[in-house]
Order: structure tokens, then C-alpha cells, then sequence
């Protein structure tokens, strides 16, 4: 029993904290995937206004997220 | 003796209709001249490239409506303000009892919230559309990033037209919400916040007495 109180004394804080930010950035990483589908459903329904910069910013806006949560991964 | 009617000749002029085996041109003079781009709110006869899902052969697109763009102030000042807001954070230093690493990821998320939501609240706009074509009425609603809802119904089906504007904001830059009544499925749309109410109405009003005049004449397109 003291065994598991020691153990859970010597948890680091901040490394919970880094674990959920990083779950943080990955939901956002997966949501603006959920948008770049989205843009892409929306512009085949009504083609022709700005399709394909729509799209390009869609997946822009994607790999900016993605590249965000490796930066965070790799250097926080 | 005078023709009491002559509605077949005064027709869109980039249409044609077939009667009695004749084709004959067709000139809508209720609608105005060829305006807006793809980021304005009230698009008169856009280019051919523009097309919609279930968009037919022959049919064409006259007006394309979306919420006049004084509906977009609000958020965008929000999203200014929200912009500016991490600068506050030298005069009020409520991070400081925070590692130098997880400040700057507060930072970094605070930044991509406000993007999400500045592209959520873009694409909410630009893709709440209005479609009125020669034969329909096409409603599609960008509800949120993961619903949307596409609703048509055929211009001789609308029952009732009507308009709201209100507020000193609407009477200002001139836009309100039109309700059209129809027969159809889906009963009631209402196109929210669109540009020149008066001038829609009228061109809807226009257009379903010409279908009415159509069906009555037993006219084909």
C-alpha cells in the first residue's frame, strides 16, 4: 500500500499535463481532417466558387495542425 | 385587336422555350444585370462554371443569395479581439507561475482555437446558400463542420412570399429574411439575412407567375 502511495506521489505533474495537450493537438489534428472531407463534400455540392482555393486551404489548414502536434511531440 | 397577353416574348433572354413546336427566345427583364463574384452575397446570373449538385442539363442559375456580409462583423471583432489578447498577457502575467515551455504552448493553442473558429464561422457563410433557378429553389445549409442540409423545392409549388427587416442594422445596409411557403415536402425556407429582400421577392414573385403562365399554356422548356 505505501509502495502505491509513493508511486503515485512521485507522478510528474507536468508530464500528465504534456500527455493531455498532446491528445489535445491530435483531436485537433483529426477534427481539421473532419474539415478538409467537409470542404471537399460542400464543394461538390455547389462547384465552381472557389473550389480550389477552398480546398487548398482546407488541407493547408490540416497539415499546419499535423505539423503543429509533431512539433509538440518532438520538442516540448 | 390588342394581344392581352404576350408574356412569351418578354422572357430571359438566354433561355428558350418550345411552343407549338417553335423555339423562341426568352427575355426575364425583372431580372437585373450580371453582378457579384463567388465571395458576394447577391451573385446575378453566374458564370456557367458555377453548378450545383443536382443542377439539371438545361437548367440555369439566376440568383445565388448568402447572409449580407455585415452578418460576419460580429465574429470577425471577436476574432480580432481574441487575436490581440495573448498581448494583454504582458500587462496581466497570469502564465508566469507556468513553465517557459508550456506558456508557449498556451499560446500556440490559444492561436489554433481562434483559427478553427475563423474558418468555421468562413465556411458557415459561404456555403449557406440560396439557389434560384429558373425552375427551383434550392436551400443548402452549412448547419455545422459535420452537418449540412440541401433542400429544393419547384417554383410553381411556392404558396406564400414574405419579408422581414428589422432593426437598424438591416433597414441600414438593406437585407432581411425572406420566407417562402410552398406545397412541397419541406413546407417553409427561409433564406436568413439575404441582400435586397424587396428585389428577390419580386423576382420570385415574377418567376412563379411565369411557371403558373407555363403550365396553364401547356409550354415546355
Amino acid at each position: 500500500m505505501d509502495q502505491f502511495v509513493f508511486s503515485l506521489l512521485n507522478i510528474n505533474f507536468w508530464a500528465i499535463i504534456k500527455a493531455f495537450v498532446l491528445l489535445g493537438f491530435l483531436v485537433y489534428a483529426i477534427f481539421a481532417f473532419v474539415v478538409v472531407r467537409q470542404v471537399k463534400l460542400m464543394t461538390e455540392v455547389v462547384n465552381g466558387m472557389m473550389t480550389v482555393a477552398l480546398r487548398f486551404v482546407s488541407w493547408l489548414f490540416f497539415l499546419f495542425s499535423v505539423i503543429v502536434f509533431i512539433f509538440v511531440l518532438l520538442f516540448f | 385587336m390588342p394581344d392581352l397577353y404576350s408574356a412569351s416574348t418578354a422572357k430571359n433572354k438566354n433561355s428558350t422555350i418550345k411552343s407549338s413546336g417553335a423555339t423562341m427566345p426568352l427575355i426575364r427583364d425583372f431580372i437585373p444585370p450580371a453582378q457579384g463574384h463567388s465571395l458576394s452575397s447577391f451573385i446575378v446570373l453566374p458564370n456557367k462554371n458555377i453548378r450545383f449538385e443536382t443542377q439539371e442539363p438545361e437548367e440555369e442559375i439566376l440568383l445565388i443569395l448568402r447572409a449580407h456580409w455585415a452578418t460576419n462583423l460580429s465574429w470577425f471583432l471577436v476574432a480580432l479581439l481574441l487575436f490581440f489578447a495573448p498581448a494583454l498577457l504582458k500587462y496581466f502575467p497570469l502564465l508566469t507561475s507556468l513553465p517557459v515551455k508550456f506558456q508557449m504552448v498556451f499560446v500556440i493553442v490559444w492561436y489554433l482555437i481562434l483559427l478553427m473558429y475563423v474558418f468555421e464561422k468562413f465556411l458557415s457563410w459561404f456555403f449557406n446558400l440560396t439557389i434560384i433557378t429558373d425552375e427551383r429553389i434550392v436551400d443548402v445549409d452549412f448547419l455545422n463542420l459535420t452537418t449540412k442540409k440541401v433542400a429544393d423545392t419547384e417554383i410553381e409549388k411556392i404558396q406564400d412570399i414574405s419579408f422581414t427587416r428589422k432593426g437598424v442594422v438591416e433597414t441600414v445596409c438593406n437585407f432581411g429574411d425572406i420566407l417562402v411557403q410552398t406545397a412541397a415536402e419541406k413546407t417553409q425556407f427561409v433564406f436568413e439575412k439575404v441582400p435586397n429582400p424587396t428585389q428577390v421577392v419580386t423576382i420570385l414573385q415574377r418567376l412563379r407567375t411565369e411557371e403558373k403562365i407555363e403550365t396553364l399554356e401547356g409550354r415546355i422548356r
